[in-house]
């Protein structure tokens, strides 16, 4: 069940949001130089689109499109009739599958997948409502994995994101945020080989980790779940892809 | 330079803002406060102290003495010319002994300081006191658990102070971080856990193989207890106050893994005391490895108090990400770095805990890698406060049987780990002071 938490200091009128179990995860919004009213229903809005469409795409929730699409293929082989919703994210998915040259697919495996791009998506068009808003510093933080940063900290040039090393706990690297977005992809300790290779149809189970900035969180969520799926010769070729994008490899963790 | 210390306790129970709940609670450091310490400043020279043991802890001691300017040495004795020369050399103007008993036949010395191989400070220590000396002894009180006893008796009738060199007791960071987690800082205590590591054979150079065991005393269970009392003590200690209570029983292994050259001690140790509730101490001390350092960590439902390090740590800082930071940066308008990505598949990001300073200000952090001193923590203060007393004559509370407690503890341990077996608190042991 989707749990919020919002903190408002009237202070610095900044507002912070954490939903708890959005699309699997935590999804956090900090807003600076905001009214508090303002602030919750803007939050509240967001959360509620991206609530319907995590409806939509959890593969995890037996009753969501998503799931019965998946059903009815492993049961006859064959699609069901999409909706409209369905409709738009399938022509999403699919315009990235053929950038990146078949290697971000969400079909692979038999069934629908949009782990590797609905959270950057939805950063996509959270980024963009908040900006109709006249919001226009803000950062956003989809599960650590995706990140979006709006204009820069109220102290600072830019928005600051170290990326720990999930291995060790130290600090791989660190990215400014400012108009632009993040994206990590990797394997964890206790946690992998959700990403295969598309190629050789194996698991990427070596303590890596990916870490991709872009211009638009969809294009960066994508990246580096390509990135993380690719072997070491495609990496440029998928970079090139994706002009404004830059990634670190870090193998061998 | 002559003032520091003294400056240093006028300051001291000052910014721990200790008022008479503190002082209650930890009556021993009444001797720092404002008058006393303010009396004592003014009578230069007057403790006139001798130091027994002139090694490497020994010479430290002189020169914290040096900084000590209500008292002056006026003797000194070690059976090795080497150290006593060395001792010499920082106090020409005192008297040399070799055979301490000498040294405690001589009517101008009000106290002894005691820092010799630790087989040895049960008998000095009792010798002192019959001699009518003040003692303070270096940790830990002794090599036997009869010895510990006898001293502890020994006490109860002598109208001689004693101090032995338990320094946490006058760390601020450890008075801070105990009295934070009497107050429910962490919550309710509920574990502990404690290690030293060191990478170091702890032997040192032998100009001749007749010192071998005289100078590599810490080696040879005929004059040492090994990692336990060497660097275990203070930390059980530590763990007790925070308990509230002493250990019933205690279970560990010990074993030599590296250090195989004749030594007789231990080289990893790995124990657990349990207390009578069920909380227990983890306990490993190794001396081939130093990557983990030294610890000691009270876990609390709430928080974690690494005193060590003299910081906290708040359990719901790990259930939020580093974007909360971003609050506190808000509020104190600076601009950092936040903690806030990672591969995460899951709802439990891995976070990382923001530390919370347990005093204002600088802290002096002790890496635990020495094995001689660390600078300002609480060793001056303590020895500072012996001083006092050989001038005033007044005993400290609770330090006795605080390094009584911490010393039969590390031997129970040790016994545990000789027998491999639970080795239960022996009643014979027990103390008044000790709550089980």
């Amino acid at each position: 069940m989707l749990t919020k938490d919002f903190t408002y200091e009237s202070e610095s009128r900044t507002a912070y949001c954490c939903a708890e179990k959005l699309m699997g995860t935590r999804f956090e919004i900090l807003l600076t130089d905001i009214e508090k009213r303002a602030a919750e229903l803007l939050v509240d809005s967001l959360i509620e689109h991206i609530s319907a469409d995590d409806s939509l795409l959890n593969r995890f929730d037996p009753s969501s499109e998503v799931s019965r699409l998946n059903s009815a293929l492993a049961a006859s082989g064959r699609d069901l009739a999409f909706s409209e919703k369905m409709t738009k994210w399938c022509e999403l998915a699919e315009l990235y599958r053929a950038k990146t040259g078949g290697i971000f697919d969400v079909r692979y495996g038999g069934g629908y997948d949009f782990g590797g791009l609905a959270k950057g998506a939805e950063l996509e068009w959270a980024s963009e409502t908040l900006r109709d808003r006249g919001i226009h510093n803000a950062l956003l933080n989809f599960g650590g994995s995706s990140i979006v940063g709006l204009g820069h900290h109220p102290y600072g040039d830019s928005w600051t994101v170290d990326v720990p090393d999930p291995f060790s706990g130290r600090t791989l690297c660190t990215v400014r945020l400012c108009d632009s977005a993040l994206s990590v992809s990797g394997n964890t300790p206790g946690y992998g080989g959700q990403i295969v290779d598309t190629q050789s149809g194996e698991r990427v189970l070596s303590p890596r980790v990916v870490v991709v900035t872009a211009l638009n969180p969809a294009d960066a969520e994508v990246l580096s779940t390509a990135l993380m799926a690719a072997q070491c010769g495609r990496r440029e070729k998928l970079l090139a892809e994706f002009p404004g994008a830059e990634a670190q490899f870090f193998d061998n963790l | 330079m002559a003032e520091t210390i003294d400056n240093g306790k006028r300051q001291f129970l000052k910014e721990l803002g200790a008022g008479a709940a503190l002082l209650a609670a930890m009556p021993w450091l009444k001797a720092c406060s404002p008058e006393k310490t303010e009396a004592a400043s003014q009578a230069r020279g007057q403790a006139r102290v001798a130091l027994i043991g002139c090694g490497s802890r020994g010479q430290y001691h002189l020169t914290m003495l040096r900084d000590i300017a209500h008292a002056r040495v006026v003797a000194l004795c070690d059976p090795y010319e080497v150290n006593l020369r060395a001792a010499a050399a920082m106090v020409p103007d005192a008297k040399l002994f070799s055979d301490y008993r000498s040294l405690l036949e001589d009517r101008s010395i009000d106290g002894v300081i005691i820092a010799t191989p630790l087989g040895s400070h049960a008998r000095i220590t009792l010798d002192a006191l019959e001699a009518g000396k003040h003692v303070f002894c270096e940790k830990a009180m002794a090599l036997t658990l009869d010895e510990c006893k006898a001293v502890y008796e020994a006490y109860q009738r002598s109208p001689k102070a004693l101090y032995y060199c338990m320094q946490r007791m006058y760390d601020p960071k450890y008075i801070e971080g105990i009295r934070k987690i009497r107050e429910g800082l962490i919550g309710e205590v509920v574990g502990m856990r404690c290690h030293w590591f060191r990478n170091a054979d702890w032997r040192r150079p032998v100009p001749d193989p007749s010192l071998e065991r005289q100078i590599n005393w810490r080696l040879y269970k005929e004059h040492s207890a090994g990692l336990m009392t060497e660097l275990a003590c203070h930390q059980l200690e530590i763990c007790n106050w925070a308990a509230d209570k002493i250990p019933v029983e205690v279970a560990g292994l010990g074993d030599i893994v590296y250090w195989k050259d004749g030594r007789e001690v231990y080289d990893s140790v790995s124990l657990t005391y349990r207390y009578s509730d069920g909380r227990k101490i983890t306990y490993e001390s190794l001396i081939s490895n130093k990557y983990n350092a030294m610890e000691d960590q009270i876990l609390g439902k709430k928080g974690t108090a690494d005193l060590t390090r003299g910081v906290y740590y708040l359990e719901e800082d790990d259930t939020v990400s580093g974007m909360k930071q971003l609050l506190a940066q808000m509020r104190d308008k600076t601009f950092g770095a936040i903690p806030a990505a990672g591969p995460s598949w899951r709802p439990e990001l891995r976070n990382s805990y923001t530390p919370h300073p347990l005093i204002k200000g600088p802290q002096s952090v002790n890496g635990g890698q020495s094995m001689v001193s660390a600078d300002h923590d609480g060793s001056d203060l303590i020895l500072s406060a012996f001083c006092t007393s050989c001038i005033t004559g007044e005993k400290v509370e609770n330090v006795v049987e605080e390094a009584y407690c911490a010393t039969v503890l590390c031997l129970l341990g040790n016994l545990a780990m000789d027998t491999k077996t639970v080795v239960t608190f022996p009643e014979e042991y027990k103390i008044p002071y000790m709550k089980f």
